[in-house]
C-alpha cells in the first residue's frame, strides 16, 4: 500500500513537472512569432531605451549605471537617467547576461538576452500564478494549473511580453504574481518570513516598474476591507507590518522612488492602513482589558478622532507641500477627460486611451465571462484570501476600462478567477468515472444516462472552449501582437516566396548613424526619441520619457510654426537635423501629420498666444492637407517637410496622392523650403531627414537668399542654384 | 597566381643596403602600360636593361615617384621570357622598388624584366560635387616618360581602360615623341635617349614630366575602411564559419544639392547608379550555406544568394560619394573544403583560408583576419601572405568554452585591394582526439556538478521547528 502511494506520488510529481515544462514551453514559444517572422529585434519605442540602458549597464557596471547622466537626450538639459529609471529590468538582464557569459560558457549577445527576456519570464509568471491560485483557493491544483496555462498564453499578457518587447512590464507581471503569492501566504499564516519574502518581492517590483503603486494600494485595501469586515487578527497584523516596514524601507533605496513612499499621496493609503492596524492592535488589547460598554465609548471616540486626524493630516500635508499631490496619470484614472483637458501629453499616448469593449474579448476570450463566475464563487465563500481576489478584480476591472494599458494588470486576475470557475466546473462534471463504474450509481436507467450525458456535454463544451481559447490566443499573438513596429510587412513577396519588408525606419536611422557627426542633434517628435538614441546613436531633444512637457512643447511649436520661426527655435537648440515621419506615399497612418494636432495642442498649452489650434483647420473646421488646408497649416514646418517634393514624384501632373488622408497634394500648395534642405528620405518616404542650414555667411536670412536666387535665375543669371552643400561627415564605429 | 608569388615571398628587406649603389645599368627599352578601368590602378612595365659597368650586378632599382609613394598596394617582378618570379621589395622610405636577380648579371649582359605595380588611392576627384545621375571624372597623375635612376634609350607609355581621357593642361610631347589619342587609349612616345631622373628636391615634378589626366569613371570608389573577418573552425560541426564586418565609404564625388529622393526616383537613377554604390557583389567560396546579412541596427533583408556562389547585397540606402555604411555578412562552409589532414598520427591539419571574399573593385585600408581554432588546438605555424604581416595569438571564449577558449590568430593587413581575393593564408595546426572528446566531457561534468549541488542544496534543512 505504501509502495502504491509513493508510486502515485512519484507519478504525480513527474506529471506536474511535465505539465510545468509544457506550460513554460507554450508560454515561451507562443511569444517567438516575431523572432521567427522578423528577427531577433527590440520592438517599438520604450524597449529601445531599456535596451540602450542595459548595454550601458553591461559596458560600465552598476555604479556608473546608477550615476548615469545622459547628455545625449533632452538636449541641452540632459537626463539624470540613473536616477529616473526603474533599474530592475536592466539589472536582471545584465545579471542573466553576466551568468551566461561568465559562468555557463554561453557568450550570448546582450541583445538576444533582452529580446528573449520577456518570453523567459512569462514562464516564471505561469509558475507564480499557479502558486498564487493554489494559495488563494483551497490548495486546488487544477485551478492552479489552469490559471498557469491561461496566463501563459492569454493575449492580454502576451501583448506586452512577446520576444523583443523588452519593457518593464515584461518582468513586472512576474513580480506582481510572486509578491501576491507571498502576500497571501503571509496573511494566511501570519509568518514574518513570508511577510519578508513579500516585502523583498515588492522591493524587486518597485525596482522594476512604476506600476508598483498598484501593489502599494491593493494590499492595504485588502487589509482595510478585512478590517471593515471585522476580521482583524494577529496574523494580518504581523504580515502587513512586516511587509509594510521592510517593503517601504527597501523601496526607498531605489533612487527614482526615494522619499516618495512618505511624501506622495499615492502611498498614503499604505501608511494609513499601517496606522489603522496599530489602532486595531491597541484596541484589541484594550478590549481584552476593559468592559464592553466602555470599549464602545472608546471605539466611537477614537474612530472619530482618527478620521479627523487622517483627513486633516492628508489635506494639511498636501496643502503645505509636504506630501506631493497625485500625479496626472492618477487623476486621469478617475476622470477620463482630465488628461485631454489638462495634460494633452498623457492623452496623446494611444495606450492611455479608454479601452474599447471588444478588447476585453480580444485579450482574454472566454475567460472574460468565466471571470465574474470565479469572482462569484469566491464571494460565496468569502474567506480572507478570497477578499484579495475580489478587491483586485473590482479595482482592476475599473482601471482596465479607463486605460488600455491596464488590461495587462487585469489579465492575471481574470486568469485566476476563470481558472477557479473552470476548476469548479471540472470538479463537478469531469468526474464521470464513478458514474460509469457503478460504484456511486444511485440512479438507474435513463436518469443515469442523462446524468452522464449532461456531464459529458458540459465537460466537452468547456474542453471545446479551451481548444478555441488556445486557437484564439495563437491567432491573436501571431496577428496582432508580434509586429516589432520598427519593421513592417509590405504584404508582397519576393520571387522565392519570402516576404518583402518595409524597413524605412532602420534605413533612416542607419543613415543618421553613419553619415552625420557623432554629436549631431536631431529634432523629432518625442515618439522617435528612444529609437533615434538606440539605433541612430544621436543626441535628441525629446524622447519617450516625456519628463519635461515644456521641452516637448518647444519641438511641437517649431513643427507647427512657419519656417523662419522654426529655424530660430532649432538654431537656439543647436539642432542639426530634423526628422519627420511621413506615411502619405506608403499609406502608413501613424505618421507625423496625423499626430500633428497633438503637437499643436501641447505647444498651445504653453504658448496659447502664439499657437492656435483652430488655425490649422479649414474655415468649416476640417483637418485637411490638400488645397483646402489653411494657410497656417501649409506654412507650418511639418507640412512643408512632409510634402516637400512629394507632388513632383507623380510625373508631369504635379499632383501627388496622399494615401493616408486620401488627399490630392498639388505642387503649388507645397511651399519651398528655404531654411532647411533635404538630407535624406527613405525608400518609401516613411522617414524624411532635413538638415538645418548654417547661418548665411553674408548675414542674410535664408528666405532672402532663396528669393535672390530665384530672382537671378528668372532674370537669366546663373541658372544653376547655388546651395551650400550639407556637410556630411562620415564616421567610423 | 604567379604575379603574387613575389608578394608571398614577402617584401624582402633590401633596404638593409646601407650605402645605396644603384649600379651601372642602362634602360635599353622601357614599355609602360597604365590601366584605368578599376579603382586601383595597374601599371605594367617591361624593362629591357643592360649592365654597362665593369662589375656583376645583383639588384635593379625602380624609382617610385613622390606622388606614388605609400600608395602601392602590391607589386611583383618577373623575368620577361621565362616569367620566373623575382624577389623584390620596397625601400623603407617607399621611394624605390628593389629587384633582386637570382644570379648576378654580368657586364654587357642584357635582360628583360616585367614589373607590375598596383596602386590604391592614386586618383582624385576632378569635381568634388556632382548632381544625381551626373558623370563623374577622376584625375590621375602620370609621367610622360619613365622615372629612373638610369639613362633610357627608348621608352613608350600607353594609357588605357577609360573613356573620355583628356589632359588637364594640353601639352606637346618632348623630344619629338608622338601623342596618339584614341577613344579608350592614349599612346605616348617613343622617347629616345633620356637622362636619369633628377630626384633632388630643387627639381619640380613638372620638370620630370608630370602630367595630370582627367577621365570618365562612372563607378563608385568603394573603400573598405576596416574589414574584420572572423573564421571559426569547428571540428565537431565539421564546418568553417565566416563572419565579416565591413565599414565602407564611397570616395566618389559628393552630391551637389544634398539627396533628393524624388529626383533619384524620377530619374530612375537606381537603374544607372553611376557613382552611387547600390550593390555589393560578394564572391563566396563554393558550396557555402546559412548566409546572413545584418548591420548595427539589425537584419537587412535585401540580399540574394545566386547559383554562381555570389551573394548580392543591396545596402539599406544608396551610398553616394562621401557616405558610409556598415554591414556584417556571414556564411558557413564544410570544413573539408579548407582544412586538410596532414599527419594522421599527430592529428595535424593545414587550414587554407582565402584572404578576402569582398566585392570586386574595392580597396581596403585595413583588414583584421581572425582565425579561431577549437579549444585545445595548437598552432604549429602560420603562413601569412607576407613575411611583414603582423601575426598575434590570443584566446577567445565561445560557446561552452569552459577552459582556455578558442585559439585566436590575428593577422593584420593594410592597403590592399580585391586582387587579394585570390590569396590564401595558411595555418598549420594540431587538434588531438583528446582535445576533441574532452569538450563534451567537460560540458557533461559541469551539468553533473550543477545537478549534484542542486541535490545537496535540497538536503539543507533550515527549519526551526524540529518536531512537527
Amino acid at each position: 500500500m505504501v509502495d502504491k502511494i509513493s508510486l502515485l506520488k512519484t507519478v504525480s510529481t513527474v506529471l506536474k513537472v511535465v505539465i510545468f515544462i509544457c506550460i513554460i514551453g507554450a508560454a515561451t514559444s507562443a511569444r517567438l512569432f516575431s523572432v521567427i517572422r522578423f528577427e531577433s529585434i527590440i520592438h517599438e519605442f520604450d524597449p529601445w531605451f531599456n535596451f540602450r540602458a542595459t548595454k550601458y549597464l553591461v559596458a560600465n557596471g552598476f555604479h556608473k549605471f546608477l550615476n548615469w547622466f545622459d547628455d545625449r537626450t533632452w538636449y541641452p538639459l540632459g537626463r539624470v537617467t540613473g536616477g529616473t529609471l526603474y533599474p530592475g529590468l536592466m539589472t536582471t538582464s545584465g545579471l542573466v547576461w553576466h551568468i551566461l557569459n561568465n559562468y555557463l560558457g554561453l557568450p550570448i549577445d546582450i541583445r538576444n538576452v533582452c529580446v528573449l527576456f520577456a518570453p523567459a519570464f512569462s514562464g516564471l509568471t505561469a509558475i507564480a500564478t499557479y502558486y498564487f491560485t493554489k494559495a488563494c483557493y483551497h490548495n486546488d491544483e487544477i485551478a492552479g494549473f489552469l490559471s498557469a496555462g491561461f496566463i501563459a498564453i492569454a493575449p492580454g499578457y502576451i501583448s506586452r511580453s512577446v520576444a523583443g518587447s523588452y519593457d518593464n512590464e515584461a518582468i513586472a507581471i512576474t513580480l506582481l504574481m510572486i509578491t501576491f503569492f507571498f502576500w497571501i501566504k503571509a496573511m494566511k499564516t501570519g509568518s514574518i518570513a513570508w511577510g519578508t519574502f513579500a516585502a523583498l518581492a515588492y522591493f524587486y517590483m518597485v525596482s522594476a516598474w512604476g506600476g508598483y503603486v498598484f501593489i502599494t494600494n491593493i494590499i492595504p485595501l485588502h487589509i482595510f476591507i478585512l478590517l471593515l469586515m471585522g476580521r482583524y487578527n494577529h496574523k494580518l497584523y504581523s504580515a502587513y507590518c512586516t511587509w509594510y516596514c521592510i517593503g517601504t524601507l527597501s523601496s526607498m533605496q531605489i533612487p527614482f522612488v526615494g522619499f516618495l513612499p512618505i511624501r506622495s499621496n499615492d502611498h498614503m493609503a499604505a501608511l494609513g492602513v499601517f496606522g489603522l492596524l496599530q489602532f486595531f492592535m491597541i484596541g484589541d488589547y484594550i478590549k481584552s482589558k476593559i468592559s464592553n460598554d466602555n470599549f464602545k465609548v472608546f471605539l466611537k471616540t477614537s474612530v472619530l478622532l482618527l478620521i479627523l486626524f487622517g483627513v486633516f493630516g492628508v489635506v494639511g500635508l498636501t496643502y503645505f507641500g509636504l506630501i506631493a499631490p497625485w500625479t496626472g496619470r492618477f487623476y486621469s484614472l478617475w476622470d477620463t477627460d482630465y488628461a485631454k483637458i489638462h495634460i494633452p501629453i498623457i492623452a496623446s499616448v494611444s495606450e492611455h486611451q479608454p479601452t474599447a469593449w471588444p478588447s476585453f474579448f480580444f485579450d482574454t476570450q472566454f475567460l472574460i465571462w468565466l471571470f465574474p463566475c470565479g469572482v462569484f464563487i469566491l464571494f460565496s465563500e468569502l474567506q480572507d484570501e478570497h477578499v484579495f481576489i475580489i478587491a483586485y478584480s473590482v479595482l482592476c476591472s475599473y482601471f482596465a476600462g479607463v486605460m488600455v494599458r491596464l488590461m495587462l494588470t487585469l489579465t492575471p486576475i481574470i486568469c485566476v478567477s476563470a481558472a477557479i470557475a473552470l476548476s469548479n466546473v471540472f470538479h463537478g462534471y469531469l468526474r464521470v468515472r464513478n458514474d460509469l463504474s457503478g460504484q456511486g450509481m444511485k440512479l438507474k436507467g435513463f436518469a443515469n444516462f442523462f446524468k452522464i450525458s449532461t456531464k459529458l456535454i458540459v465537460s466537452s463544451t468547456f474542453l471545446g472552449y479551451l481548444y478555441l481559447f488556445v486557437h484564439h490566443c495563437t491567432w491573436v499573438t501571431s496577428n496582432a501582437y508580434s509586429s516589432p513596429s520598427v519593421v513592417l510587412l509590405s504584404g508582397q513577396t519576393n520571387e522565392d516566396g519570402s516576404p518583402v519588408y518595409i524597413d524605412d525606419f532602420r534605413e533612416a536611422y542607419a543613415w543618421l548613424r553613419f553619415n552625420t557627426k557623432e554629436d549631431a542633434k536631431v529634432a523629432a517628435w518625442w515618439d522617435y526619441g528612444y529609437q533615434i538614441g538606440g539605433m541612430a546613436d544621436r543626441t535628441t531633444l525629446v524622447d519617450n520619457n516625456t519628463w519635461n512637457n515644456t521641452h516637448i512643447a518647444i519641438v511641437g511649436k517649431a513643427m507647427a510654426s512657419p519656417e523662419k520661426k522654426a529655424y530660430e527655435i532649432y538654431k537656439q537648440h543647436d539642432v542639426d537635423y530634423v526628422l519627420v515621419v511621413f506615411g502619405g506615399l506608403l499609406g502608413y497612418s501613424g505618421d507625423d501629420i496625423n499626430k500633428f494636432l497633438w503637437m499643436v495642442r501641447i505647444s498651445e498649452g504653453i504658448w496659447p498666444e502664439e499657437i492656435h489650434e483652430p488655425n490649422y483647420f479649414t474655415a468649416d473646421g476640417q483637418y485637411r492637407v490638400d488645397e483646402a488646408a489653411s494657410e497656417t497649416m501649409k506654412n507650418s514646418l511639418m507640412y512643408k517637410m512632409c510634402y516637400h517634393d512629394f507632388p513632383s514624384l507623380f510625373g508631369n501632373s504635379q499632383e501627388g496622392n496622399d494615401r493616408v488622408r486620401n488627399a490630392k497634394i498639388k505642387s503649388s500648395h507645397v511651399y519651398d523650403l528655404d531654411y532647411f534642405e533635404e538630407a535624406f528620405t527613405s525608400e518609401n518616404w516613411l522617414v524624411r531627414i532635413y538638415k538645418v542650414k548654417d547661418l548665411d555667411p553674408e548675414g542674410r536670412s535664408w528666405k532672402e537668399v532663396s528669393d535672390f536666387e530665384k530672382e537671378s535665375s528668372a532674370t537669366g543669371g546663373n541658372s544653376r542654384r547655388v546651395v551650400k552643400k550639407p556637410k556630411i561627415e562620415p564616421r567610423l564605429l | 597566381m604567379n604575379t603574387f608569388l613575389c608578394f608571398l615571398f614577402g617584401s624582402v628587406l633590401l633596404q638593409l643596403v646601407q650605402c645605396i649603389n644603384y649600379g651601372a645599368w642602362e634602360n635599353v627599352e622601357v614599355e609602360q602600360s597604365i590601366e584605368l578601368n578599376r579603382v586601383s590602378l595597374l601599371h605594367r612595365t617591361k624593362y629591357t636593361i643592360k649592365n654597362v659597368g665593369d662589375e656583376d650586378l645583383l639588384n635593379y632599382f625602380v624609382v617610385v615617384p613622390p606622388r606614388h609613394v605609400g600608395k602601392i598596394s602590391y607589386h611583383s617582378a618577373a623575368l620577361a621570357e621565362s616569367l620566373v618570379t623575382l624577389q623584390s621589395g620596397i625601400s623603407e622610405d617607399g621611394g624605390e622598388i628593389v629587384i633582386v636577380f637570382p644570379s648576378p648579371i654580368e657586364p654587357n649582359q642584357e635582360i628583360s624584366i616585367l614589373l607590375m605595380e598596383n596602386f590604391n588611392n592614386l586618383t582624385t576627384l576632378a569635381t568634388e560635387y556632382i548632381g544625381i545621375g551626373e558623370d563623374q571624372k577622376l584625375l590621375v597623375p602620370l609621367y610622360e616618360y619613365p622615372q629612373s635612376h638610369y639613362p633610357t634609350k627608348t621608352s613608350s607609355t600607353t594609357v588605357l581602360g577609360a573613356p573620355k581621357m583628356e589632359f588637364v593642361r594640353p601639352f606637346t610631347p618632348k623630344k619629338g615623341a608622338h601623342l596618339n589619342v584614341d577613344d579608350n587609349t592614349i599612346g605616348l612616345g617613343p622617347y629616345f635617349d633620356l637622362d636619369p631622373t633628377n630626384l633632388e628636391g630643387s627639381v619640380s615634378e613638372k620638370e620630370n614630366g608630370l602630367l595630370l589626366m582627367k577621365y570618365l569613371f562612372n563607378s563608385p570608389l568603394t573603400r573598405v575602411v576596416k574589414l574584420e573577418r572572423d573564421v571559426w573552425v569547428s571540428h565537431w560541426a565539421d564546418t568553417v564559419q565566416f563572419e565579416e564586418h565591413y565599414d565602407v565609404i564611397n570616395d566618389a564625388a559628393k552630391l551637389e544639392n544634398g539627396f533628393s529622393r524624388a529626383e533619384w526616383m524620377v530619374k530612375r537613377a537606381a537603374f544607372t547608379p553611376k557613382s552611387a554604390l547600390v550593390v555589393f557583389d560578394m564572391p563566396l567560396p563554393e558550396g557555402s550555406f546559412d548566409h546572413y546579412y545584418t548591420d548595427v541596427v539589425g537584419m537587412v533583408t535585401t540580399w540574394k544568394y545566386l547559383p554562381n556562389n555570389h551573394m548580392v547585397l543591396k545596402p539599406r540606402y544608396p551610398i553616394f560619394g562621401g557616405w558610409m555604411a556598415n554591414f556584417t555578412i556571414g556564411w558557413t562552409n564544410a570544413l573539408g573544403q579548407f582544412s586538410h589532414l596532414l599527419n594522421k598520427q599527430n592529428d595535424e591539419y593545414l587550414l587554407q583560408i582565402p584572404l578576402v571574399n569582398g566585392p570586386k573593385d574595392t580597396i581596403y585600408d585595413e583588414i583584421d583576419l581572425n582565425v579561431y581554432l577549437p579549444e585545445g588546438a595548437k598552432i604549429i605555424d602560420v603562413y601569412p601572405p607576407s613575411v611583414e604581416t603582423q601575426v598575434e595569438y590570443s584566446f577567445k571564449k565561445s560557446y561552452f568554452d569552459l577552459n582556455s577558449g578558442h585559439l585566436k590568430t590575428n593577422i593584420k593587413l593594410s592597403n590592399i585591394n580585391d586582387e587579394f581575393n585570390y590569396l590564401e593564408c595558411h595555418v598549420h595546426y594540431q587538434y588531438s582526439k583528446t582535445a576533441l572528446y574532452s569538450k563534451p566531457l567537460y560540458i557533461a561534468m559541469y551539468v553533473f556538478l550543477g545537478l549534484l549541488s542542486f541535490f545537496a542544496m535540497k538536503r539543507i534543512d533550515f527549519s526551526i521547528e524540529k518536531n512537527k
